[in-house]
């Protein structure tokens, strides 16, 4: 083979090669969906097929997180404001996982309607606060709550 | 004026337990940025001594096709060295 | 200012302009980065959420950013190059590959760590971050390709191609979590929006820091892109004299 034709074998080979992985990730990506998680609205629109492994994202639905026994076994409600779908996990939480924060669940929903999750991820929104602006800024509104003038 | 947030170096290092993920996204960005530093200074010393050795030599009538190989040459050497 | 620009054009005149400015930017440079990152390690308040690990994002939304406007650079240096056959813009083009790819790395690698404890998982498939390593994978799949080649002029010409190809992927990372569900939070609008959310005493520090890494970018840019000028203009007068000064032979 001559040193040209070597070389532009070269250049179709690596152009062949980034594309092909390129194009695989996409597909990956694809098959997953390019949505990571259903919310519960698609949930209850029937979206999803019984019994089929899926992620879910909603919020944890304040006052909707109980513990289960001792153990490490929890359910809570995600909610996307419109609908609800009960969740139940057994397993090691996210620091970020608390009531009125963002949830990606992964599992699948069993015959009584509730979503039982083999892995939960924490989702979180792209605002940052120090501790003392959050504490000032429950103070002031719970101040509104009660009515009253500070 | 900003204040400093922990009580200790050690308290500093520890991160409030997160010090292992921190560390190592901190680590990792210095060594990147260091490399991407490094390289040019180095590449700048190779060239000029390339370019040095070319003028050293006698080269009346070799032309172009003996730069091209000396390129080819200093691109060669700086692949050996990656 | 065209004039300028016109005159940059010029290998000599891109060569001996910053000799004398890439010290000062240098210098800049490594006093924001220090300030913006010990500020971030030390001074900034921890997030009442994330603790201390949010520190991470002084390093990680500049670097993911500064991946993408690189690659903007790059592509707008590409296609200078093609349409007025400008040399300095393919050097320049040539030097924003690697510092593009190693912010892209930095970028996934910090996200990774940053993620691991605050979302519960190093990686996940969704559409913000995969686009983000396809860019990683393209800006690798440039430096092969330019290297693939013997000929500058051959290899300028097909890394210029495949360049323009991969902008597509651009708009695609910074809009994914408006397209898509994705795990990635949307990007913050430092207090834009509300006072509250992201106040100063955090975004600041993120402030010297990103104006810190442009620096960089730079710095590495131009110095790769003047070695690059002695190496494809070595048949010059000018080049011919430096050399002969630089390395003190007569």
């Amino acid at each position: 083979m001559t040193p040209a034709r070597k070389q532009k074998l070269m250049i179709v080979g690596s152009i062949v090669l980034g594309s092909a992985v390129a194009v695989a990730l996409m597909l990956y990506a694809f098959n997953q969906g390019l949505n990571v998680f259903f919310t519960p609205t698609e949930i209850a629109e029937g979206k999803v097929g019984a019994d089929q492994n899926i992620r879910i994202g909603g919020m944890v639905k304040m006052g909707s997180l109980v513990k289960q026994g001792a153990g490490t076994t929890i359910t809570f409600i995600a909610t996307d404001t419109n609908e609800d779908i009960p969740v139940a996990y057994t397993g090691v939480l996210p620091d970020l996982f608390r009531e009125g924060q963002g949830v990606v669940a992964e599992g699948r929903i069993d015959a009584n309607g509730v979503f039982q999750a083999n892995s939960i991820l924490a989702k979180h929104d792209e605002n940052y606060m120090s501790a003392e602006v959050k504490a000032a800024l429950d103070a002031a509104a719970e101040r509104k709550a009660a009515g009253g003038t500070p | 004026m900003p204040e400093f947030r922990f009580d200790s170096i050690a308290d500093f290092f520890a991160m409030g337990g997160y010090g292992f993920y921190v560390w190592v996204s901190y680590g990792f960005f210095a060594v990147v940025m260091g490399y991407n530093l490094w390289l040019p200074y180095r590449q700048r010393a190779n060239t000029l001594r390339l370019l040095q050795a070319r003028q050293l030599r006698q080269h009346g009538q070799a032309g172009i096709e003996s730069d091209l190989r000396q390129q080819q040459n200093a691109q060669q050497q700086q692949g050996e060295a990656h | 200012m065209w004039q300028w620009f016109y005159k940059l054009g010029s290998p000599r005149y891109f060569y001996e302009m910053t000799t004398g400015f890439v010290p000062w930017l240098a210098r800049a440079t490594f006093l924001l980065l220090a300030i913006g990152l010990v500020w971030g390690l030390g001074f900034a308040p921890p997030d009442y959420q994330m603790g201390d690990n949010y520190r991470i994002i002084y390093i990680h939304v500049p670097t993911a950013s500064g991946a993408i406007w690189i690659y903007a650079m790059m592509a707008v240096m590409a296609a200078m190059h093609m349409i007025w056959n400008i040399k300095v813009a393919d050097m320049v083009a040539k030097s924003c590959a690697l510092i593009g790819a190693s912010f892209c790395a930095v970028a996934l690698v910090t996200g990774a760590f940053w993620g691991k404890p605050t979302w519960g998982t190093y990686w996940i498939w969704d559409a913000k971050l995969t686009a983000t390593l396809i860019l990683f994978f393209v800006y690798v799949g440039v430096m092969a390709l330019r290297s693939a080649f013997d000929s500058e002029t051959a290899a300028s010409k097909a890394a210029s191609v495949l360049t323009l190809v991969g902008v597509v992927n651009l708009p695609i990372i910074y809009y994914a979590a408006y397209w898509w569900n994705t795990l990635h939070q949307r990007s913050s609008e430092l207090g834009v929006r509300d006072a509250s959310a992201n106040p100063p005493e955090i975004w600041i520090p993120a402030v010297f820091s990103g104006f810190g890494l442009i620096g960089l970018i730079f710095v590495i840019i131009i110095l790769h892109t003047r070695n690059e000028i002695l190496l494809r203009e070595r048949r010059a007068q000018w080049v011919q004299e430096l050399v002969k000064q630089e390395t003190g032979n007569a």
